[in-house]
């Protein structure tokens, strides 16, 4: 809870674009200061376990048990990208997660994420090497996205497929643990429609990565909270295409994350 | 304890310094400006160096072929294929030898750079000097750089052919989006300024369309967006509606992203008369329900009949200034104003809409498709057809090739000019 108390204070207090350089940069700096503040303060006891409860902590799964959670997505859409729709595209995204065990240490992973414009549907395998506290993993996620969005009384439709290299390392301090995660973001295709026409056709471009952190935390027994950052640097942000950008060039878009074990 | 606060405080810092740029400065030469120690170029001079040259050196920025376009009073515009790329070059002589200076850019990233060119006496200096016995020949030899570091990579360029006389004939215009383009492409200033306007011919564009607001004291300036939001507009205490504050409200608070004042629409429209060679300007009306028609009809008007008169004096080219009707409420209040038919006007939407306003222009949206038959009717009756907003080259490309326009708006107008002058 006092995680949440937190995040609360400080998500929903600051000032809206705080920063006109890069919106919302402010906000993430000072939550990640709290988040590893928090680290730094609080004493490393005992073990959360290897059959915790955690979603981004690499930690072994036994194979044929899975793990759900649910949470909401923070966005801040860039502004030079989707001028006008930034009032639609603000509203947060809602996420569904399931880890599923494999033998051999291995796991698959589902997510959904939605907000009703823009869909991503994305399902992976990672690789999972605990070491004490440590936790390690490598994996990979394919993703289908698609988006469908009247304007102006013309059908927008877009569609796409993504592949999402990553790396995964954690560590498990005993009352919680925290995860930084690496990925790569490849479009291997992307398909933008008016109608009938045509008007974007992209195949295997790099897009990009991101960088995340996730502190997780349980709240009782095995029902855990988790609030995470996730820093992407993209050309093209699947959730802000009704802006129909015609960049070629990176732009840094937050995500804030906050999650529950189902 | 001590380690961790500094670890964290490391990690903070390391973190909030990944900012990307969301500006870009021009490249300049600075002290080291030789433009200024040559002769400037006669007309002519200019003229025959238009045309279409095959790219010998540096095909990979820029493609096999560019456009050389003499579009601006005081600048030559090299005009690419690729990445939207474009060179904006001042030119002077020494004897029978030309030379270039500016910078390149590729508008769809960051990439931008200083460049330097010249004609050598013997590869078209002559020539241009009007030299019978010289070679029809022009090659221009130079380089360029990144950012303001030195030019050190070659480029060449060696003249193929003249633009062809059909395309320089056709009344075509390359319209710049928002006065030459948005700001979240990163061109020299704010979008809807004096100041983009003046250069936007640089771009390639002869004409540019512009985003008009009224004040809420009835004062007709630009600015598109329907709020002062912190994509347009430098931090300040205003929030909200442009509409809701006073023209002297927004004169003393507000500046744009890059330092510049919202501009009224007639110190835009006098600019573009005296300031440039613009042929064409789209009013594009933003503000519903408070008679910004009848604001801007005689300022239009005005402006017009200034440019004629210079136009008869031989010291710009004729004008054009249009009322886009984009929206129901902007037709509606159109349709109310005496004599409506007289004023120059552009319909967006239906064919229907050009002909009940007798409209000089009807544009279609482009993403609606061609729409040959409903063309052939607009220019049966006269009427000359746009498409907005393509920014796609391929698709740019593709509506040049049919033949069927008369103009498109882009926010990247060089890449139109492009494709319209490689014809």
């Amino acid at each position: 809870m006092i995680l949440f108390s937190v995040y609360r204070t400080f998500v929903f207090t600051l000032p809206q674009n705080s920063s006109r350089d890069i919106p919302g940069m402010s906000r993430p700096a000072l939550i990640l200061t709290l988040l590893v503040l928090l680290i730094a303060s609080v004493s490393t006891a005992q073990l959360l376990g290897t059959e915790a409860g955690t979603m981004f902590y690499p930690s072994p799964l036994t194979s044929g048990a899975f793990k759900t959670a649910a949470g909401v997505t923070l966005m801040t859409p860039p502004p030079n990208v989707v001028e006008e729709f930034a009032s639609v595209l603000r509203a947060p995204l809602f996420e569904f997660q399931v880890l599923y065990g494999l033998p051999y240490s291995f796991q698959l992973e589902g997510r959904v994420t939605t907000i009703l414009v823009s869909n991503h549907l994305s399902l992976g395998a990672k690789y999972i090497v605990p070491h004490g506290p440590y936790g390690f993993s490598a994996g990979v996620d394919l993703a289908y996205w698609f988006g469908k969005l009247d304007i102006d009384g013309f059908d927008n439709r877009v569609k796409g497929w993504n592949l999402y290299p990553s790396l995964a390392a954690g560590y498990d301090f005993g009352t919680f643990a925290v995860t930084v995660k690496g990925e790569l973001n490849i479009i291997l295709t992307k398909s933008q429609r008016v109608g009938d026409i045509v008007i974007a056709d992209d195949e295997n471009v790099f897009n990009g990565g991101a960088f995340s952190v996730y502190i997780e935390q349980p709240l009782w027994k095995d029902n855990y909270l988790t609030l995470g950052l996730k820093n992407n640097f993209v050309k093209f942000y699947y959730a802000v295409w009704p802006g129909f950008p015609t960049f070629d060039r990176f732009s840094y878009i937050p995500e804030f994350y906050i999650g529950f074990r189902l | 304890m001590n380690l961790r606060l500094l670890v964290a405080l490391t990690l903070v810092a390391g973190f909030a310094a990944c900012t990307l740029e969301d500006q870009l400065a021009v490249p300049s030469f600075g002290d080291s400006e030789f433009i200024g120690q040559t002769y400037p170029l006669d007309p002519g001079m200019k003229t025959t160096l238009n045309g279409v040259y095959v790219v010998d050196r540096g095909q990979d920025r820029f493609g096999e072929k560019v456009v050389v376009l003499w579009n601006a009073r005081d600048r030559m515009t090299i005009l690419s294929g690729r990445d939207v790329g474009y060179f904006v070059l001042q030119a002077g002589r020494l004897d029978s030898v030309f030379f270039f200076e500016g910078y390149w850019r590729k508008q769809v990233n960051e990439m931008t750079g200083l460049a330097r060119f010249f004609i050598a006496k013997e590869s078209g200096g002559r020539f241009l000097m009007g030299d019978p016995s010289a070679p029809s020949t022009l090659i221009l030899e130079g380089s360029i750089g990144d950012g303001d570091g030195r030019p050190t990579d070659p480029v060449v360029l060696r003249f193929e052919r003249p633009i062809r006389p059909e395309v320089l004939s056709q009344n075509f215009s390359v319209l710049a989006h928002r006065g030459g383009g948005r700001t979240s492409d990163l061109v020299p200033h704010s979008e809807n300024t004096v100041e983009l306007v003046r250069i936007a011919e640089w771009f390639g564009a002869n004409g540019v369309e512009i985003d008009v607001r009224l004040t809420s004291d009835g004062v007709p300036v630009l600015y598109h967006d329907n709020t002062l939001n912190p994509r347009l507009v430098q931090k300040i205490p205003m929030l909200g509606r442009m509409e809701d504050y006073s023209f002297a409200q927004l004169r003393s608070f507000v500046r744009l992203i890059n330092g510049e004042q919202i501009p009224t629409l007639d110190e835009v429209l006098r600019t573009i008369v005296y300031e440039t060679n613009l042929k064409f300007v789209w009013l594009d009306s933003k503000t519903e329900d408070q008679d910004l028609v009848t604001r801007m009809v005689p300022l239009l008007q005005q402006y017009m009949a200034e440019a004629s008169a210079l136009a008869a004096q031989g010291m710009r080219d004729s004008l054009d200034i249009l009322v886009g009707v984009p929206s129901d409420a902007i037709y509606e209040e159109l349709l109310r104003y005496p004599n409506y038919t007289s004023v120059p006007s552009l319909a967006e939407k239906t064919l229907d809409r050009a002909q009940a306003l007798n409209s000089r222009v009807w544009a279609p949206v482009w993403s609606g498709g061609i729409d040959q038959a409903a063309i052939a009717t607009a220019h049966a009756e006269g009427r000359r057809v746009f498409t907005w907003t393509l920014d796609t080259p391929e698709f740019v490309q593709q509506y040049i090739a049919t033949g069927l326009y008369d103009g498109i708006l882009s926010n990247y107008p060089s890449i139109v000019a492009y494709y319209h002058y490689v014809q």
